[in-house]
């Protein structure tokens, strides 16, 4: 990775923490998650309403800790703003790094991936309550 | 279209510019000349709304849109740029961060950082910026030809529709002259952006070829013509039209 890519990147994470986007909390959520590192204590909360469809109408996330952890999830939030839950599901760990877009040690990669396993978590426990 | 309406601008209480009508259109490139102290400065300060520069009387239009009031942030939303003379070093800012804040304040919605890295590598090679450049302080230890490039940089990214460059070859030598004109001429290509290119040299405007020429002398617009006149100033100086010296003329800062 060349160092101007880097360098972006790593100002597109710290302008998303201390910039977030859709932070916050949803009123009435039909999804309602969170989680956290217990090593690193970052925490995220996320909260979802969805549309007649099933589609992600309003989503806004909520948390504390290192700006890998806050950035991350508040890139999540961005891009999965408008999607079906179905399609939600088909996305790959893989795709939320790609969106940091910064090698990470593997520690931080918990980090990363926090707002992506809440999100997860709180589909699960929605589609399990419905049935 | 840039349209200067009979302009009027003081310093401090004094007038500097008096009556100063022009026009640059989309796809135009106006060299503007004149001695030390004529205010061709003055001029770029005031069309960008510099706060120190107050405009008297007169109008600037961009596009037909009267921006004669507006702050210099909105001026430069509006489509206008200026590429200053003397920029100024931020430490603690760096160029990159520098360019998608400048980027992103002319948008809705931010540009993907892809996107942007994509578009900037570009121009960046255009101008032969190495890429370590990104990650340095916005002019904080550069050259005088890094300094300029970068300006160029800032017009390629910001795609003005209509671009004051003030004595951008100044400073630099001959190769980054050359490159600066290279960026100069593809940003009007690519964008059809009007150009204003204030300069005491003929050398840049063999590579940024004006499609006026036009000469300011003591805040006045003096003269207006064709490659003619950038011959007869680099031969016999300002004097060829009647334009004294201006040795005791007051220098703006």
């Amino acid at each position: 990775m060349d160092i101007l890519a880097e360098q972006m990147y790593r100002e597109n994470i710290m302008d998303y923490y201390k910039n977030p986007r859709n932070k916050g909390k949803v009123k009435d959520a039909d999804i309602e998650f969170r989680d956290n590192n217990p090593l690193c204590g970052d925490e995220i909360e996320i909260t979802v309403k969805l549309d007649k469809d099933k589609k992600i109408a309003e989503i806004k996330f909520d948390g504390k800790g290192c700006a890998i952890s806050q950035a991350a999830a508040s890139m999540l939030t961005e891009k999965i703003l408008g999607m079906k839950l179905a399609d939600v599901k088909k996305i790959k760990k893989d795709e939320v790094l790609e969106m940091l877009g910064i090698p990470l040690q593997p520690i931080r990669v918990k980090c990363a991936l926090l707002g992506f396993k809440v999100m997860e978590g709180g589909i699960f426990l929605y589609e399990s309550r419905k049935r | 279209m840039l349209e200067i309406k009979n302009l009027e601008v003081s310093v401090e209480g004094k007038k500097i510019l008096d009556n100063v009508s022009l026009r640059i259109k989309k796809d135009e490139i106006v060299a503007l000349m004149g001695p030390n102290g004529s205010g061709k400065s003055t001029l770029a300060y005031a069309l960008m709304g510099h706060p120190k520069y107050e405009i008297t009387s007169g109008r600037i239009l961009l596009d037909g849109k009267d921006i004669t009031e507006m702050a210099p942030d909105e001026r430069a939303r509006t489509g206008l740029f200026l590429a200053f003379q003397y920029p100024q070093a931020v430490p603690g800012v760096s160029m990159s961060n520098f360019l998608r804040t400048a980027v992103n304040a002319q948008r809705d919605k931010p540009m993907p950082v892809p996107e942007f890295l994509a578009k900037v590598k570009e121009k960046m090679a255009l101008l032969r910026m190495d890429k370590s450049f990104a990650s340095r302080y916005l002019n904080d230890g550069f050259s005088g030809g890094e300094k300029k490039r970068a300006e160029i940089l800032q017009m390629a990214m910001l795609e003005p529709k209509i671009a004051v460059l003030d004595e951008t070859d100044s400073g630099t030598d001959v190769d980054a002259m050359r490159t600066i004109a290279a960026g100069i001429n593809k940003v009007k290509e690519d964008f059809k952006t009007g150009i204003l290119i204030i300069t005491h040299y003929k050398r840049i405007l063999e590579y940024v070829k004006p499609d006026r020429v036009i000469i300011i002398a003591k805040g006045k617009i003096a003269v207006e013509g064709g490659d003619e006149v950038i011959d007869m100033i680099e031969e016999k100086g300002y004097k060829a039209f009647g334009i004294d010296d201006y040795e005791e003329a007051q220098t703006i800062l």
